[in-house]
């Protein structure tokens, strides 16, 4: 009897993780402001620490979808994908919020 | 000879002589037309790798995926 009512603790414990887990990642914004994560002039996102694995992945996942979304862009606009992820870049960077991480020619700097 | 020759002339027609000698004075005024290159190289800036078009419109598109609702900036 006991056995089932520590059993049946545990899967709630889980079944509570499971549902709140997402809301424990590291969403793309607070990565920015912790500044894990930075803008390169290429267009895609990097990791500012390299020992930061909780946000080298999270670049790993938007780069690839931004990599698709690039991919179309340039396609639609038959255009070659490097002068899209070149311009997205340059957005990225002005739109940038001061205070946060950009790709500069010496390293990662502070907007 | 020489002289007779000169004495001459200058006694008989000062005028020839001041047209002369003007004609002279002003042939070494040439205007000097100069074809140089210019100090600073010409620079043709090829960066231009897009056409102004297109990136009108690939700026739109990124305009979208830029937005907030993207979740990808």
């Amino acid at each position: 009897m006991a056995m089932k009512r520590v059993g049946l603790v545990v899967l709630a414990v889980i079944g509570c993780l499971i549902i709140i887990g997402p809301a424990l990642a590291l969403s793309l914004d607070e990565a920015k402001a912790k500044g894990l994560i930075g803008e390169r002039a290429n267009g895609y996102l990097g990791a500012v620490s390299p020992s930061q694995t909780e946000a080298q992945a999270l670049v790993d996942d938007v780069n690839q979808k931004r990599r698709q979304a690039y991919e179309e862009i340039a396609k639609r606009n038959r255009t070659n994908v490097h002068a899209v992820e070149a311009l997205a870049g340059e957005k990225a960077i002005q739109n940038t919020k001061p205070g946060n991480f950009i790709e500069g020619p010496g390293g990662w700097v502070k907007k | 000879m020489m002289r007779l020759i000169m004495n001459g002339i200058v006694r008989r027609c000062p005028g020839i002589l001041l047209l002369g000698g003007l004609t002279m004075m002003l042939g070494a005024c040439t205007p000097r037309v100069e074809v140089a290159a210019p100090d600073k190289p010409i620079t043709i800036n090829l960066n231009v790798k897009i056409d102004h078009e297109i990136r009108l419109k690939v700026d739109k598109d990124l305009e979208q995926v830029l937005s907030d609702n993207s979740g990808l900036f």
